[in-house]
C-alpha cells in the first residue's frame, strides 16, 4: 500500500513524462489495430462480396481457357446429363457514370463519386430456388424473360445513396459503350448483400454485357454425402469432371476469394511488418520511459528496500506502474486505432482497386480480433519493456543505489558485451536474410538487425564522444566539453534516446530510398515500354487492367479513317488463362520491331526474339512471374487452350511493372490460333508526326469522331506515363501515412528520453549554477548535448538506413513481388534525417532549458 | 377438364414470389392460388370464348397465343407379377406476355414460356408415393415444344411421337433415379369435353378453355424405382386443356375424377367448389360410351357423397366416394389404391390412383385429383 502510494506519488509529480510513455504506448497500440482493422475490412469485403454472389452453391464450372463459357454446356448439363441443382450466372462489372444534381444538398454531394462501380449479376430466378434466397421476389411480367428494354433490380440503400427511385432509368458504362438500364424495382435488403448490385434476368445481362451465347459460371451444389443430385442418380465430381470437355474445371466456390487472399497476401504482409515496425518504436519509447522511472527513483527505492521493502515488492511496483501505463496507453491507443483505422481501410481498399481488383464495398469491419491484438501487443510491450528496469532496481543494494554512480558505472561495463551482442544479432540476421526465402523471417530479420543497431549504438556513441572532444575543446570550450561528458557520463539513459531516434530516422531513410528507387526504377521502365504515341482501351476499373475489348467496328475504323496519320497500330489482347501454375494473366501482343524496343529483356538470347516470331510455341514472361514460379529461360509451362493443354518454352523474360503476380506474353498468331480469340483489349498508335501538337490533335480528332458511339480511354504518351506515376503514389501513400507515424512514434520517443535525461539533472545544475554557471551557458550546456546527441543519431541512422533500404528492396520486395529495382540514393534524404534530428532535439531541449533555469539553486541543491 | 387456373397459375406464383412473401399469405389466407389469378393481368392474350373447329394433330400442339395450356397423362400399370403402379405425368406450358409485345430479342434466354413438369409414380404394393417438379423457361433449348416430330420437353423430361404421327408417343421422366419410359397409342377416340370443346368454368363470359381427351391409351414401358425396373402395361387417360381466362374469386378448389370402366366406358366429372361449400354449377361431367360416343351430364345429375378423409398436415383430403348417376343408372364407390398421394409441392394437391367398384359387379380403375384444401 506504501509502495503503491509512493508509486503513485512519484507518477503524479512526473505527470509529463507518464503523458509521453502512455502516449507511446496508445500511438504504437493505435497503428497495429488501424492496419489490422484496414486489412480485415478489405479481406471481409471481399469475402462478403464472393459469398454474397456464391449464395449456397458449394461448386462453380468455370471456363479454364476463357474469361466465359459457353452457355451450351448448361444446356449439356441440364438435360444430358440431368444434372440438378445448378444455376447459370452472369457476373460482371458496369459503371455508373453520374453528374450529381445541383439541386443536392452539399453534404450529399461530398459523399457521392462521380463514378460508382457495379457488380451486374444475371440469374436465372427458377434454377435460383437452390442457391439463394431471393426472398424480394421476381416479378414475372416485369423482370423475367420479356424484353424492351433491359430491366435490373437494385438495393434500396444503393438507390437512396445515389438518388434513384424504381422506375428510373440510367446509364451504364459497359467497356466502351453507354447502355441504358430500367431499375424496375428496388430491393429491400437489410444485410447489404445487394449493396451496389445490379440483380437482373440472365437474358438481360447477357444483352447489357454483350455476352450472348456465354455464362460466367455455373453454380452447382454438393450433397452432403459429396455428390450432385441428377435425374439418373447421384453423379460424384470426378465422374462430372469426366464427362465435361477439359477445358471447363468444377472448382470449390470459395477458390476465389482464396486465390484473391493469395494474392493479396505480400501486400497485407508488408502493411502488417510496417505496423510492427511502429510498434518496435512504441517499445523503445515505453522502455525509455519505463526505465527512467527508475532510475529517476534509484534513491527512493533505496530507501524503500532499507526501509524493508523487498526486491519483489520493487519488481511488483514497477510492474505495476506498468500496468497502469499500459492501461491508459492500451485505451487511448484503441481510440486512436478506430479512427485511424477509417483513414487506413480508404488507402487500403484505394491500393487494391489500383492494383489487384475491383473491391465492389468496402465495409469498416472491427473484428475484436483486431482489438484484442492490439490490446495484448500493448500490454505485452509495456510490461516487458518495464521488466529490465524492474529487475535492475530490485537487484541494486540500498548502499549502491543511493550513490549516484552506482548505475552508470555498472552500465559501462556492459557496453562492450552489449555491442557484441548486436554485432552477434546483426550477423545472425544477415545470414537469415541471406538464405531464408520466407517473407516472414526475412521481416524478423530486419527487426534483429534493426535491434542489433540499437544495441551496438551505446559503444559507438562513447567512441565518437571521445573522438569529439578536442574539436568540441575548440568549438565551445568548456560548455562543449562538458555537454559531450554529460553524454557518456549518462550513457545508459542517453544511448537509448540515441537509438531510438536513430531507428525512427533510419526507417523513414530506409522506407524513402526504398519508394524512391521503385519510383525511379518504374518510370525509367515506363519510359521504355511506352513508346506508342496514343494509347486507347475501352474504361478501366482496375488501373492496370483493361476489362472489356475494343469494339470490332472501333478499330476497323480507326485503321480507315486514320491511316494517313498512322505510322503502325500495335494491338494487345490481355485475358486470364489457366496452365500447369494456375490461373495466368495472359497477354497477346501483335509482334513487330517497334514491338522488340518496348521490351526491356533481363534475359533474352539473340535467337530468342526470332524463336518468339517464328511461330513456335515460345512465350515471354514478365520478371515477377518468373521469380514466383521459379522459371528460367528456355524452361517450359503448359498452358490450357482450346486444344487442350500445349507446352510452351520461355524465349525471354521481361521487366514489367504492370501487374504484380506476372504476365505471360504470346505472340498473336499464337493466341489466335490457340484461343480463338480475336477482340483486341487495348491499341497503341505509332503516328508519322511525333511532335505533342500533333499528337494532341490525333486525340482530339479520334474524340471527336467516336465520342458518339463509345467511350474510350484515351491518353497520350505522356498522360499515361503521368497517371501510371500517380497511381503510383497512391499506391505508397499508405506507406507514406504509416512512415510519418513511425517518425512521429519517434519524435515522442525522443522528445520525451531527451527531456527526461535533463529533468533528471536539475540537481546538477544547481551545482552548476552554484559554482557559477550562467543560465545562458546552462542553456548552451544544455543545447549543445542534445544537439550533439541528435547528431550522432542521424549520422548512425544512415548506414542503418541504407542497409535496411537494400534489404528492402533486394530482399524483401524481391521475395514478396519479384521485381529487381535499381536503387537510387540522393543526399537530401540525408540531409532531411539529419534536420529531422536537430528538430527533435531542439523542440525537446526547450522545456528542460526554461525549467533548469527557472529553478532556484538553492531549491535544485536541496537535495544535497 | 380439371387442373384449370390452378396450373394455369402455378408456375407464375412460383416465378411472381419466389418465396416467402407468399408462404406467409398462405398462413393468412387458405387460398392464395385463387387471389394471385385474380390479379394476374390476362390482356392481350387470345380468350377460349367461342366454339371453335378442333383440327388435328395441329391442336396436339402449343397455342401459345393462349395464357396456359397442358398435356396430362395419368394411367393405371401393372407388371407380369400383378404389381400395379400409378402415374401421373404433366406438363403445363405458361406464357409471360402476350407474344406480340415482344421486340428485337437478342440473349437466347429472352423466352417468352414456361414450361412445368410434374411426375408422380405411385408404387401401389409398397405403398410409396414419388413426386417430383421442374421449371424451365423455354431457353436455349431447356425446354419447348417442336411439331414434326411431336416433341414436348422440360429439361430431359419429354414427350415425345415415335414415328411421324404423333401417336405413338413416348413418354420419358426420370429423376433421382425413379421414372418412366412409356409408350402411349390410343384405343379410343378424341373426346371433345364441354359444348363441343368450349369447357365454361365460370359463370363470366371467356371464363372458358379448350378442352379435350382420350380416355383410354394403350400403355406399356418400363417404370423405375432406383435400382428396380418393372416391364409394365395398363391403360393411360390424355387431357389436353389451354386457355387464358381466371377461376372466378369465387371458387377455391375441384374434385376431378377420370374413370376407366371394365366395360370399355369411361366417366370424367369435375365438381368446382364455391368458397361457401357449396358446388360450382358450372360444375360438369360425360360418360363416354364404347364406340367413344359422349353423354353429357350436369351438376346435378352426378351425386358425390364422401365416405372417408384423409388428414395430411393442415390440409382434410376427401379420399373416398359414393358417385352415383341415377340417369345411367351407375352406382360407383370409388377409393383410393393407396391414401398418400399428395404432391408437396409448392401449392400442394393430392393427385392418385383410384379404384372403382359397383354392386352390380362393374369395376374400373382411374385418377382423382383435389385441389384447394
Amino acid at each position: 500500500m506504501l509502495l503503491l502510494k509512493s508509486s503513485f506519488n512519484y507518477l503524479c509529480r512526473h505527470y509529463l513524462q507518464s503523458m509521453l510513455a502512455i502516449l507511446g504506448i496508445a500511438l504504437g497500440v493505435a497503428v497495429m489495430i488501424a492496419i489490422d482493422i484496414a486489412i480485415v475490412s478489405s479481406q471481409k469485403s471481399f469475402e462478403h462480396a464472393t459469398k454474397r454472389v456464391a449464395g449456397s452453391a458449394t461448386h462453380q464450372i468455370i471456363s479454364s481457357i476463357r474469361s466465359y463459357i459457353d452457355e451450351d454446356l448448361y444446356k449439356q448439363l441440364k438435360l444430358d446429363l440431368g444434372l440438378r441443382n445448378l444455376a447459370p450466372v452472369i457476373e460482371d462489372y458496369v459503371v455508373y457514370e453520374f453528374k450529381p444534381d445541383s439541386d443536392y444538398n452539399l453534404s450529399i454531394i461530398q459523399s457521392l463519386s462521380e463514378k460508382k462501380v457495379f457488380k451486374v449479376l444475371g440469374i436465372d430466378p427458377l434454377s435460383e430456388r437452390a442457391f439463394r434466397d431471393l426472398e424480394f421476389g421476381f416479378e414475372l411480367e416485369s423482370e423475367i424473360s420479356s424484353s424492351n428494354s433491359i430491366r435490373g433490380l437494385i438495393s434500396v440503400s444503393t438507390a437512396k445513396k445515389l438518388g434513384i427511385n424504381s422506375g428510373d432509368s440510367i446509364k451504364l458504362r459497359v467497356g466502351s459503350l453507354i447502355k441504358e438500364l430500367k431499375i424496375t424495382r428496388l430491393i429491400n435488403d437489410e444485410s447489404s448483400n445487394y449493396d451496389n448490385l445490379i440483380l437482373m434476368d440472365i437474358a438481360d445481362a447477357q444483352d447489357l454485357l454483350s455476352l450472348q451465347g456465354n455464362l460466367s459460371y455455373i453454380d452447382l451444389k454438393l450433397n452432403q454425402d459429396g455428390s450432385f443430385n441428377s435425374a439418373f442418380g447421384p453423379i460424384t465430381i470426378s465422374e462430372l469432371q469426366e464427362k465435361i470437355s477439359s477445358s471447363y474445371l468444377i472448382q470449390r466456390s470459395e477458390s476465389r476469394s482464396e486465390a484473391v487472399e493469395k494474392m493479396t497476401e505480400s501486400f497485407n504482409l508488408n502493411l502488417r511488418a510496417l505496423s510492427f515496425l511502429a510498434m518496435i518504436v512504441a517499445i523503445f519509447l515505453i522502455y525509455n520511459s519505463m526505465s527512467f522511472s527508475v532510475v529517476q527513483r534509484r534513491k527512493l527505492i533505496a530507501i524503500l528496500r532499507a526501509l524493508g521493502a523487498t526486491k519483489q515488492d520493487m519488481i511488483k511496483m514497477i510492474l505495476a506502474e506498468s500496468v497502469i501505463f499500459a492501461t491508459v496507453g492500451v485505451l487511448v491507443g484503441l481510440i486512436l486505432g478506430l479512427l485511424l483505422g477509417k483513414v487506413l481501410m480508404e488507402l487500403v481498399a484505394q491500393t487494391i482497386n489500383d492494383i489487384y481488383f475491383t473491391l465492389e464495398i468496402q465495409e469498416y469491419k472491427i473484428s475484436s480480433l483486431s482489438l484484442l491484438k492490439g490490446v495484448v501487443l500493448g500490454f505485452f510491450a509495456s510490461i516487458a519493456a518495464a521488466i529490465f528496469p524492474a529487475i535492475d532496481a530490485s537487484r541494486s543494494s540500498p548502499l549502491i543505489a543511493m550513490s549516484r554512480t552506482g548505475f552508470e558505472t555498472k552500465s559501462n561495463i556492459n557496453l562492450e558485451k552489449l555491442f557484441w551482442f548486436g554485432f552477434f544479432l546483426i550477423c545472425l540476421s544477415s545470414i537469415l536474410l541471406k538464405f531464408s526465402a520466407n517473407l516472414i523471417l526475412s521481416f524478423s530479420a530486419l527487426f534483429f538487425v534493426l535491434l542489433g543497431l540499437a544495441f551496438i549504438s551505446p559503444l559507438i556513441v562513447l567512441y565518437i564522444t571521445k573522438v569529439a572532444e578536442p574539436v568540441y575543446r575548440k568549438l565551445f570550450s568548456f560548455t562543449g566539453v562538458l555537454a559531450l561528458k554529460s553524454i557518456s557520463s549518462q550513457l545508459s539513459r542517453s544511448s537509448i534516446a540515441i537509438a531510438t531516434l536513430m531507428i525512427a530516422i533510419s526507417m523513414s531513410i530506409g522506407l524513402n530510398i526504398t519508394i524512391k528507387s521503385f519510383r525511379e526504377t518504374v518510370a525509367t521502365w515506363l519510359d521504355t515500354t511506352l513508346k506508342a504515341d496514343v494509347y486507347i482501351s475501352s474504361p478501366r476499373l482496375v488501373s492496370n487492367k483493361a476489362d472489356k475489348p475494343l469494339e470490332s467496328q472501333f478499330i476497323d475504323d480507326l485503321n480507315i479513317e486514320f491511316a494517313d496519320e498512322l505510322h503502325e497500330i500495335m494491338s494487345y489482347r490481355n485475358v486470364e488463362a489457366n496452365s500447369s501454375l494456375g490461373r495466368i494473366n495472359l497477354a497477346s501482343i501483335k509482334t513487330s520491331e517497334t514491338v522488340r524496343t518496348l521490351m526491356d529483356f533481363k534475359a533474352l538470347n539473340k535467337k530468342t526474339w526470332m524463336n518468339f516470331i517464328g511461330g513456335d510455341n515460345w512465350i515471354f514472361v514478365s520478371e515477377p512471374f518468373a521469380y514466383k514460379n521459379k522459371l528460367k529461360l528456355d524452361d517450359t509451362m503448359f498452358i490450357k487452350t482450346l486444344m487442350g493443354d500445349v507446352e510452351f518454352q520461355i524465349a525471354g523474360i521481361f521487366t514489367d511493372f504492370g501487374t504484380e503476380s506476372g504476365i505471360v506474353m504470346m505472340p498473336d498468331f499464337l493466341y489466335q490460333k490457340y484461343f480463338n480469340d480475336y477482340e483486341i483489349s487495348s491499341l497503341g498508335l505509332v503516328l508519322k508526326n511525333k511532335n505533342k501538337a500533333s499528337v494532341n490533335e490525333m486525340i482530339n480528332d479520334i474524340k471527336k469522331r467516336f465520342s458518339d458511339e463509345y467511350t474510350l480511354f484515351i491518353r497520350s504518351n505522356f498522360d499515361l506515363k503521368q497517371e501510371s506515376m500517380t497511381v503510383f503514389d497512391r499506391t505508397f501513400k499508405l506507406t507514406e501515412v504509416l512512415r510519418w507515424i513511425a517518425i512521429l512514434v519517434a519524435f515522442i520517443a525522443v522528445f520525451s528520453a531527451f527531456m527526461s535525461l535533463q529533468l533528471e539533472r536539475l540537481r546538477e545544475f544547481g551545482i552548476l549554477r552554484a559554482t557559477g554557471l550562467s543560465p545562458r551557458q546552462i542553456s548552451a550546456l544544455l543545447f549543445i548535448q542534445t544537439l550533439t546527441m541528435g547528431v550522432i543519431a542521424a549520422l548512425l541512422a544512415i548506414p542503418a538506413g541504407i542497409a535496411q533500404a537494400f534489404v528492402m528492396i533486394y530482399i524483401i520486395n524481391q521475395r514478396s513481388f519479384g521485381w529487381s529495382l535499381s536503387v537510387s540514393i540522393e543526399p537530401n534524404y540525408f540531409i532531411s534525417a539529419l534536420f529531422y534530428a536537430i528538430l527533435a532535439s531542439s523542440l525537446a531541449v526547450i522545456y528542460p532549458i526554461f525549467f533548469a533555469n527557472s529553478s532556484k539553486i538553492t531549491e535544485a541543491l536541496r537535495y544535497e | 377438364m380439371n387442373k384449370f387456373k390452378y396450373f394455369f397459375c402455378y408456375g407464375s406464383i412460383l416465378l411472381l414470389n419466389a418465396c416467402s412473401n407468399v408462404v406467409n399469405q398462405k398462413i393468412e389466407k387458405p387460398n392464395p392460388l385463387i387471389e394471385i389469378m385474380s390479379l394476374a393481368d390476362n390482356s392481350g392474350f387470345a380468350r377460349a370464348d367461342k366454339k371453335i373447329e378442333f383440327l388435328f394433330p395441329k391442336d396436339h400442339y402449343a397455342h401459345n397465343d393462349f395464357k396456359a395450356e397442358w398435356w396430362y397423362f395419368t394411367g393405371n400399370l401393372e407388371d407380369n407379377t400383378g404389381r400395379s403402379f400409378g402415374y401421373q405425368f404433366t406438363i403445363f406450358r405458361n406464357a409471360v406476355i402476350p407474344s406480340d409485345l415482344l421486340t428485337s430479342i437478342r440473349s437466347a434466354w429472352h423466352g417468352n414460356q414456361f414450361y412445368l413438369g410434374h411426375l408422380a409414380i405411385s408404387d401401389i404394393s409398397n405403398k410409396k408415393f414419388y413426386s417430383f417438379e421442374l421449371l424451365e423457361r423455354d431457353a436455349i433449348g431447356l425446354a419447348g415444344i417442336s411439331e414434326k416430330p411431336f416433341k414436348l420437353w422440360v429439361n430431359n423430361w419429354s414427350m415425345e411421337s415415335v414415328f411421324d404421327d404423333i401417336f405413338p408417343m413416348k413418354l420419358k421422366a426420370m429423376e433421382n433415379g425413379v421414372g418412366i419410359e412409356l409408350t402411349v397409342n390410343p384405343i379410343k377416340e378424341i373426346v371433345l369435353q364441354g359444348d363441343e370443346g368450349l369447357s365454361q368454368k365460370s359463370l363470366e363470359s371467356g371464363n372458358s378453355s379448350y378442352y379435350y381427351s382420350i380416355p383410354r391409351l394403350e400403355t406399356s414401358g418400363l417404370i423405375k424405382i432406383i435400382d428396380e425396373e418393372f416391364q409394365v402395361h395398363g391403360h393411360s387417360w390424355m387431357d389436353r386443356e389451354w386457355s387464358t381466362s381466371a377461376l372466378s374469386s369465387e371458387q377455391e378448389g375441384w374434385d376431378w375424377f377420370s374413370l376407366q370402366l371394365s366395360n370399355n366406358t369411361e366417366l370424367m366429372y369435375y365438381q368446382l367448389r364455391n368458397k361457401d361449400g357449396t358446388v360450382s354449377e358450372t360444375s360438369r361431367a360425360s360418360f363416354i360410351k364404347e364406340d367413344s360416343s359422349k353423354i353429357d351430364l350436369l351438376r346435378e345429375e352426378v351425386m358425390l357423397e364422401v365416405l372417408d378423409y384423409l388428414q395430411h398436415k393442415d390440409s382434410r383430403y376427401p379420399i373416398k366416394w359414393l358417385m352415383r348417376v341415377p340417369s345411367l343408372n351407375l352406382d360407383l364407390l370409388i377409393e383410393p389404391l393407396m391414401k398418400n398421394q399428395v404432391h408437396e409441392f409448392y401449392i400442394p394437391y393430392w393427385e392418385g390412383a383410384v379404384k372403382v367398384s359397383s354392386h352390380n359387379g362393374l369395376k374400373g380403375k382411374g385418377y382423382a385429383e383435389l385441389t384447394g384444401y
